[in-house]
C-alpha cells in the first residue's frame, strides 16, 4: 500500500550546516511513529520541511503519492498535513471554539465577500462550521470551557486545543511536535491515551517528535533516530531500546560502552 | 436574545439615530452639524484603520494617502465641467477628466473602489514586511501620493487644489455611508473570514500552519481598509468643498490612529468612542482659547492652548489604560441585558 508520508533523501542545507542530510521515512497509513534524537538533531526542522515552512535543498517529499515539495503552508494544510508547535501557538485573542472555528475555513466553500451580503449558503455553512467546531470540542472533552479565552487555559488542556485546532483542518497526517512537553506524568499517560483514541477515531497517521521516552515507547509502532541530521537508527520501540548507537547519540560513548 | 429581538432593537436605534439626524438638520446651528458630519467620517476612517492594524495587526500608516484618492478621484467626478475649466489655471484639465460626472453617490463608491485598487496594489509588496517596517513603508507610500498630486497639476490642480465641490456630504449621506461602514466590517468580522483576520493578529506562523492563506487574507483586509479611507476621503472632500494635497499630510494619518487608539484597538465600539470623544474634545476645547472670565477674575485666550490641554488628556488615557478607553470590549445586546440581569440579582 502507498505511504501517506514519504521522503525522498531530503537534505537541507543552511550555508554550510546540513541541518537533515539524505533522510527517508515512510509513514504508513493509520500508524503512529516517532521521531526522537538529542537537541538540535533537525526533527522540528523534518517537519518544518514537511508543511512548507522550508524548502529543502534537494530531495522530495511526497504525500498520498503526490510530490509536495515547494508547497507553501497553507496549501500543505488543504492537501492534509496538520502540525502542532512544540511552542504552543494558539490564536491568543480568541476562544477556545473561535481557536477551532478558525482552522475550519480551509475546508470553507464560502468567500470572504459573502458576509456582508448574507448569502444563504454562507450563512448555512458558517452555522454547520460552529456544530462541526462544537462537535470536535465534545470529542476532545473541551466543550463546556467553548467560550473561555484560549490562552487562559491550564497547560495540558492548552495541548489538546492545539490539537484540536489540528483536527478541524481534517487532515489525513497530523504532526505533533513535542505534545508532551511540560507536562506531569499523569498529564502524559492520558495524552498516550489520547493520540491512541483520535488516530482510531479520526482514521489519522500521526508523526511525533518527543522527549518523554515513557511517551515514545508507549505510544509508537515506529521509532527513528536523528542525530546531526542523520538517520542513525529506526525500529520497533524494543530495538530502539536496546540500539547502542543511539545509547551512545544520547549519552556519550564512553555511556555506551558501560552499557 | 433571539436574532429577531436584535433585529428589532437594531432597527429602533437607527430609527432613533435617523430621527436626532433630522432633529439636528432642522434646529442646530451649523457649526454644531458640522461636528456631527466630522464625528460620522471620522468614525469611518477609524473604524477602517482598526481592520487593518487593530484586527489583522497591520501598522499601516498610509491612510492619509488613501483618503487623499478617494478625495480627489470623488471630487473630480461632482465637480461640474464648467467649473473644473475655471479652475485649472496653472495647466488646463486633460481628458476624460474635464468631462466625467456621476452622482454623489457613485462618486464616492468610485473614490473608495480606486483607493482599494491601489491599496492592492500597495499591499502586494509591502505585505511581506512586517510590524514597524510595514508602518514605514506604508507612511512612504502615502507621502508618494501626496507628491504625486502636487505635480500631476493637469488631472489634480496641483498644490492649489480643487475648490468649490459640491456639498453633498450632509448629515444624511454621512451617517448613512458611516451606519454601511459598520455594517460591512462587522459582518466581515463576525463571519469566520474574520476569525482568520484575528488569527492572523495573533500568530501568523500557526495561521499559515492552519490551511490560511495569510497573504491573500491580509491583502483583502487591507484593501477594505483602503476603500473605506478613500469613503471617508471622498466624503470630507465634499463636507469641507475644497481639498488640496497638503491637506493629507502624515498628521492626518496620526489623527485617524489617534481615534484608533485611544478608544481601543481591536474593537469597533472603541473606533466609534473614539472618533466621538476625541472629536467633541477637539471642538469643545476651543473654550480655553477664549478669554474666560470666572466672577471678576479675567484669565486671558491663548491660542493654541487647546492642543496642550488635548495632548495632557491624550498621556492621561494612554497612561491610565493602555488598552484605550474600551479595552477589548465590544458591544452587543447580549452584554447590554447581561448588565441589566446582573443588576435585578442584586
Amino acid at each position: 500500500m502507498e505511504p501517506v508520508l514519504k521522503t525522498n533523501d531530503v537534505t537541507i542545507k543552511f550555508g554550510g550546516l546540513t541541518a537533515v542530510g539524505n533522510l527517508n521515512i515512510e509513514c504508513a497509513e493509520g500508524s503512529i511513529s516517532s521521531l526522537i534524537g538529542p537537541n538540535g538533531a533537525g526533527k522540528t526542522t523534518v517537519f518544518n520541511i514537511i508543511t512548507g515552512f522550508y524548502k529543502p535543498t534537494s530531495g522530495k517529499v511526497l504525500f498520498m503519492g503526490k510530490d509536495i515539495t515547494g508547497l507553501k503552508p497553507h496549501e500543505v494544510c488543504k492537501a492534509g498535513i496538520a502540525r502542532t508547535f512544540q511552542n504552543i501557538r494558539l490564536f491568543s485573542g480568541g476562544t477556545v471554539l473561535q481557536n477551532v472555528m478558525t482552522a475550519c475555513w480551509v475546508r470553507e466553500k464560502s468567500q470572504w465577500w459573502m458576509g456582508p451580503f448574507m448569502v444563504p449558503s454562507f450563512v448555512r455553512e458558517e452555522r454547520e462550521m460552529r456544530e462541526k467546531s462544537m462537535k470536535l470540542l465534545e470529542a476532545i472533552g473541551l466543550a463546556d470551557i467553548a467560550n473561555d479565552v484560549a490562552t487562559g487555559l491550564p497547560y495540558g488542556e492548552q495541548r489538546r486545543l492545539e490539537i484540536a485546532r489540528a483536527l478541524a483542518t481534517e487532515p489525513k497526517l497530523l504532526l505533533l511536535d513535542e505534545p508532551a512537553a511540560g507536562m506531569n506524568p499523569q498529564e502524559s499517560g492520558e495524552l498516550m491515551d489520547f493520540i491512541k483514541k483520535i488516530r482510531d477515531e479520526f482514521h489519522l497517521t500521526i508523526l511525533l517528535i518527543e522527549h518523554d521516552m515513557k511517551v515514545v515507547m508507549g505510544v509508537s509502532e515506529w521509532i527513528r533516530v536523528l542525530d546531526y541530521g542523520n538517520l542513525i537508527a529506526e525500529g520497533t520501540p524494543d530495538e530502539i531500546r536496546a540500539n547502542p548507537r543511539v545509547i551512545e547519540a544520547y549519552l556519550g560513548k564512553e555511556a555506551a560502552a558501560k552499557c | 436574545m433571539s436574532k429577531k429581538t436584535k433585529l428589532l432593537l437594531n432597527l429602533i436605534c437607527l430609527g432613533i439615530l435617523c430621527l436626532f439626524l433630522w432633529w439636528a438638520q432642522n434646529n442646530l446651528d451649523g457649526y454644531k452639524v458640522q461636528v456631527l458630519n466630522l464625528i460620522a467620517v471620522n468614525a469611518i476612517l477609524a473604524v477602517s484603520l482598526n481592520l487593518i492594524y487593530g484586527f489583522t495587526g497591520m501598522f499601516s500608516l498610509g491612510h492619509a494617502g488613501f483618503m487623499a484618492i478617494g478625495a480627489y478621484v470623488s471630487a473630480l467626478l461632482i465637480l461640474p465641467a464648467s467649473q473644473k475649466e475655471v479652475m485649472y489655471i496653472l495647466e488646463p484639465i486633460i481628458w476624460p477628466f474635464s468631462v466625467m460626472h456621476a452622482p454623489f453617490f457613485v462618486s464616492v463608491l468610485a473614490g473608495g473602489a480606486v483607493a482599494a485598487v491601489l491599496g492592492l496594489f500597495i499591499a502586494l509588496p509591502v505585505l511581506r514586511l512586517g510590524g514597524d517596517y510595514l508602518g514605514i513603508a506604508t507612511l512612504g507610500f502615502a507621502e508618494i501620493i501626496r507628491v504625486i498630486f502636487t505635480n500631476i497639476t493637469p488631472i489634480t490642480n496641483g498644490a492649489l487644489g480643487l475648490k468649490g465641490i459640491p456639498a453633498y456630504a450632509n448629515l444624511g449621506w454621512n451617517y448613512f455611508w458611516c451606519i454601511l461602514t459598520f455594517y460591512v466590517i462587522v459582518k466581515l468580522l463576525s463571519s469566520n473570514f474574520g476569525n482568520t483576520l484575528r488569527a492572523i493578529r495573533d500568530d501568523e506562523v500557526a495561521a499559515k500552519a492552519m490551511g490560511i492563506n495569510t497573504f491573500r487574507a491580509k491583502a483583502i483586509s487591507f484593501a477594505i481598509g483602503a476603500f473605506f479611507a478613500g469613503v471617508g476621503g471622498a466624503l470630507q472632500g465634499s463636507l469641507i468643498t475644497t481639498i488640496d494635497p497638503k491637506m493629507f499630510n502624515f498628521q492626518l494619518t496620526y489623527n485617524i490612529l489617534m481615534f484608533v487608539v485611544v478608544g481601543g484597538l481591536g474593537s469597533i465600539t472603541g473606533s466609534v468612542v473614539g472618533a466621538v470623544v476625541i472629536t467633541i474634545l477637539l471642538e469643545w476645547l476651543r473654550l480655553v482659547e477664549d478669554t474666560i472670565t470666572i466672577g471678576s477674575f479675567q484669565i486671558p485666550g491663548v491660542p493654541g492652548m487647546r492642543m496642550v490641554i488635548f495632548s495632557v488628556i491624550l498621556l492621561f488615557i494612554i497612561l491610565k489604560r493602555r488598552e484605550g478607553i474600551i479595552g477589548g470590549y465590544e458591544f452587543s445586546w447580549d452584554s447590554v441585558t447581561r448588565l441589566f440581569n446582573r443588576k435585578g440579582d442584586k
